[in-house]
């Protein structure tokens, strides 16, 4: 309980090693970037309705703007906006608080990594400064494209680095490791640092998905860090790794993005339910249904993560053999995340439910994400993957089940802490119409692109007035009911910021436990001080004891109660 | 930290190695992607193409990087007798040893590679002169070769750093469990090198 | 602190390097004198017996506890794995007598 005095301005909100302030660092950045991730899509989603719109700011998108604007659309949403938001900021809020341990357990290098991170943010901004503009290589950044697109063979190296393809590479690579040290610091504190008595199956759920989501992350992201490196050589010292004219394979890098990228799903995805699985019991006031299966199930689907990785190949010509293997293990893999489902499901089951915003959220989410599950399964089989490959379809289906993870539950974490966070309740009635918006905005934007998708329509291109079969009526339609869906979405985040700054200047006062809750970091004041708690709580028993019989007065019993 | 129990393991001690995991696997990506190559062009590591490597100097590395562990667990030893003098000396020993591994791989080995013509860019300069040639996917061997040699060389300066700040902080008698943590750190080092060598030199 | 907690027993240090140094002159030699499949296959097993003896002996995993062993080769599975998962592909393109039409055409 170290360093209760007080602290300066920067050792307090800039250089801070508080897990609290670091976890609001980490948020608010991943909220602006995602603002700006959303402008992006609005801007070529305009372009895909309305060719040759001149879009503010941006001027009229012309081939090359366009690949870049879809391209950082994609590398902001994910790497810059789900992944500080939903593991390291709700990680770093969430798992001392929740295990009653007063800091995380090597706080230097925890701001160490989000400095790490500030400079990966750094450098993806410089990319779009460098001569020829940001990166328009697709997201996926493969070779041979990536490895030559802007790329002076002859030019000194320090020449080839200053490009957007080579910065935004650079940044990837400094993000990661900015999320591996952060990844070191979670599990050592979950393992390390709980509460007297608190057994590893006491430990809420969303610790334990956070912390499998971070498994994840290590162990894949190693040959991703390796593939960047070769392909950010390829760029600068003229290496031919992913040359297949000089004995390097352009393949091999898409084995070693897929390989991290498909536990990062994973890696975004398992804190987004584990969310739901804290915020669903705590409004149904039941206890959540099979807990310990859930933790089972989610570990055993933490680690089939990664073998399922080359269904993203389908159509790269890959062994059909391992791609009938991958089919298998793809469709394997929802087997638990539907176990999960139906316990979640089951915990609502004659629950007193009480629907505030944050069970708004995450009633969303096992809405929406279900429909994203369901027509994963499409793509994950071989066959139809190769008809519906790099179509619409595949574009709504992981809208589907990306924003639920990341803007659904994300936005139900946000409600449910905030008043742990900042001391003041959110404000209900904004809170829901911002629900209804953004879910009006959200399915009126992806759901269309099913039907586009599986009638043919291509991914990549930016202007389709010359393709024929693609200006029916009804498909232009679509085109416009998306767009309009896109600009709806982006809109109603207004409604959130105005939320956050009314509630959080002049909110309700927060008691320190306004939701009832059962576990630790409700025992803290709110906002919690610097050290957490006045006294380290012990652990008695379970996150999930409500309504209990045994316990008379209250449908609650908090963890650190005997 | 008040809290920590008996079955709970020391949060340095994971720390160390949970990073020592995630080096692994992004070698571990390098070696992969080497051995796919290998195993796609047969002539990848041939004769002609690593020939010109020296199997006597780099044996002579590896034994040196090998003694260099030596020392280090040596230096471990001493800080569990709570030794500071020896445990620094031994931890001197190592920066040596160390160094002097870095200095050959880098003062002696890669200008000779240089000397022959190999760079990590190679392949193009090839590619530049006999478009289509099979020797071109030959060299992509040395591109591989100073890749992960570099990138080994790299880990030696950050261990001899991690080291170097250690031993000035156990001076006291203080902290001497962080000789452990560095050592684990150090052999990590080691125990790629043990993959790279016979990948590179050895399986021609 | 806990820190200190000791998880060591004691080991001839010397004999282990010797062994190492043998295994690494070994490899040496065959790999001067055997040609073929053959020494491949000999000096990966013994790079794969001086990895095992570096890691359980001289980073001591064998007197840590489980966790830590169970973390130190999840790694390495990870990348065996990633090395299976992508290993038909390369090879494939060798059966393919034409070299020119990818995979597409190869009986499974």
């Amino acid at each position: 309980m170290s360093a209760h005095h007080e602290q300066s301005f920067i050792s307090k909100y800039v250089f801070s090693i508080d897990h609290k302030y670091i976890a609001k660092q980490y948020t608010v950045t991943g909220m602006i970037f995602a603002f700006i991730g959303g402008l992006f899509a609005v801007a070529f989603r305009t372009q895909l309705a309305w060719p040759g719109t001149n879009i503010p700011f941006i001027g009229v998108l012309d081939g090359m703007k366009y690949n870049m604007l879809v391209t950082n659309h994609a590398m902001i949403m994910f790497f810059w906006a789900g992944m500080p938001i939903l593991l390291a900021g709700l990680g770093n809020f969430v798992i001392p608080l929740m295990l009653g341990a007063d800091d995380m357990a090597f706080p230097k290098l925890n701001m160490l990594s989000y400095w790490i991170f500030f400079v990966s943010a750094v450098l993806l901004i410089l990319s779009f400064m460098a001569p020829g503009g940001g990166a328009a290589g697709g997201w996926t950044m493969y070779p041979p494209l990536n490895a030559q697109q802007g790329v002076d063979p002859d030019a000194n190296f320090l020449v080839n680095l200053w490009t957007g393809g080579s910065l935004l590479i650079l940044a990837v690579a400094v993000e990661f490791a900015s999320m591996l040290l952060g990844g070191i610091n979670f599990l050592v504190t979950s393992l390390n640092m709980r509460a007297k008595g608190m057994k590893l199956m006491d430990v809420p759920a969303v610790v334990w998905m956070i912390n499998l989501a971070t498994v994840d992350f290590m162990f894949s992201v190693g040959p991703l860090i390796s593939g960047a490196v070769m392909l950010l050589f390829d760029r600068i010292f003229n290496t031919g790794f992913y040359d297949p004219a000089r004995g390097g394979d352009p393949i091999l890098f898409q084995h070693l993005f897929w390989f991290f990228g498909h536990p990062e799903v994973y890696v975004v995805l398992l804190p987004a339910i584990g969310i739901v699985a804290e915020i669903v019991p705590t409004f149904s006031r039941k206890p959540l249904f099979a807990s310990r299966w859930i933790i089972i199930m989610a570990t055993a689907s933490a680690f089939i993560a990664f073998i399922v990785w080359a269904h993203h190949q389908f159509v790269a010509g890959i062994d059909p053999r391992m791609a009938e293997f991958f089919s298998i293990t793809t469709i394997i893999i929802s087997v638990p995340f539907a176990f999960i489902f139906f316990a979640v499901i089951a915990t609502m089951f004659k629950g007193q439910i009480e629907v505030k915003t944050p069970m708004l959220w995450a009633l969303g989410f096992l809405v929406f994400f279900l429909v994203g599950g369901v027509t994963g399964i499409f793509n994950g089989s071989a066959g139809l993957d190769m008809y519906i490959h790099d179509t619409y379809f595949v574009i709504a289906h992981f809208h589907y089940t990306l924003i639920p993870a990341v803007f659904f539950a994300g936005l139900a974490a946000l409600h449910f802490w905030f008043p742990k966070a900042t001391g003041r309740m959110m404000n209900e009635t904004l809170g829901k119409l911002h629900f209804w918006i953004t879910s009006i905005g959200f399915n009126m934007f992806a759901f269309p692109l099913f039907f586009s998708g599986l009638y043919g329509e291509h991914r990549r291109i930016f202007n389709y007035s010359s393709y024929q079969p693609m200006m029916a009526d009804w498909i232009i339609n679509i085109r416009h009911v998306a767009t309009i869906g896109a600009m709806i979405l982006a809109a109603a985040q207004v409604l959130l910021f105005i939320n956050i700054i009314l509630s959080a200047t002049s909110g309700e006062k927060a008691g320190k436990n306004p939701w009832k809750c059962n576990t630790l970091e409700w025992v803290a004041d709110s906002p919690p001080p610097h050290g957490n708690f006045a006294t380290p709580p012990s652990c008695y028993r379970g996150p999930y004891e409500y309504s209990n019989p045994k316990r008379s007065g209250s449908d609650f019993w908090p963890q650190n109660e005997q | 930290m008040s809290d920590v129990t008996i079955e709970r393991v020391p949060k340095g001690r994971l720390g160390v190695w949970l990073l020592i995991a995630g080096e692994i696997v992004i070698f571990g990506g390098f070696i992969a992607s080497y051995i796919l190559a290998r195993l796609e062009y047969p002539e990848f590591g041939s004769k002609e193409a690593a020939g010109d490597l020296n199997i006597v100097v780099g044996t002579v590395n590896t034994l040196i990087l090998l003694i260099s562990n030596w020392t280090m667990v040596k230096a471990h030893e001493a800080a569990l007798e709570k030794n500071v003098a020896k445990a620094k000396s031994f931890m001197i020993y190592t920066l040596v040893l160390g160094l002097l591994f870095l200095g050959i791989k880098l003062g002696y080995e890669w200008p000779t590679d240089f000397s022959h013509g190999h760079t990590i860019s190679s392949s193009k300069a090839i590619a530049d002169q006999a478009p289509g040639s099979e020797v071109m996917k030959v060299s992509l061997f040395w591109s591989y070769y100073f890749l992960m040699t570099g990138f080994h060389g790299l880990h030696i300066v950050v261990g001899s750093l991690v080291i170097f700040f250690v031993m000035l902080g156990i001076s006291g008698g203080q902290n001497l469990h962080r000789v452990e943590l560095a050592g684990a750190y150090w052999h990590l080092v080691e125990l790629v090198w043990v993959i790279l060598f016979p990948m590179l030199y050895l399986i021609q | 602190m806990a820190e200190e907690k000791d998880y060591h027993g004691k080991q001839n240090y010397v004999m282990l390097l010797g062994v190492i140094a043998v295994l690494v002159i070994a490899m040496v030699g065959i790999a001067s004198t055997m040609t073929g499949s053959s020494k491949v296959l000999a000096i990966s097993a013994l790079a794969a017996i001086q990895f095992y003896v570096v890691l359980n002996n001289l980073m001591h995993l064998k007197y840590e506890p489980a966790l830590i062993t169970l973390v130190a080769y999840l790694s390495v599975v990870f990348i065996v794995i990633l090395i299976f998962g992508v290993a038909p592909d390369t090879l494939l393109v060798n059966l393919d007598p034409s070299g020119q039409n990818g995979l597409v055409f190869i009986e499974p």
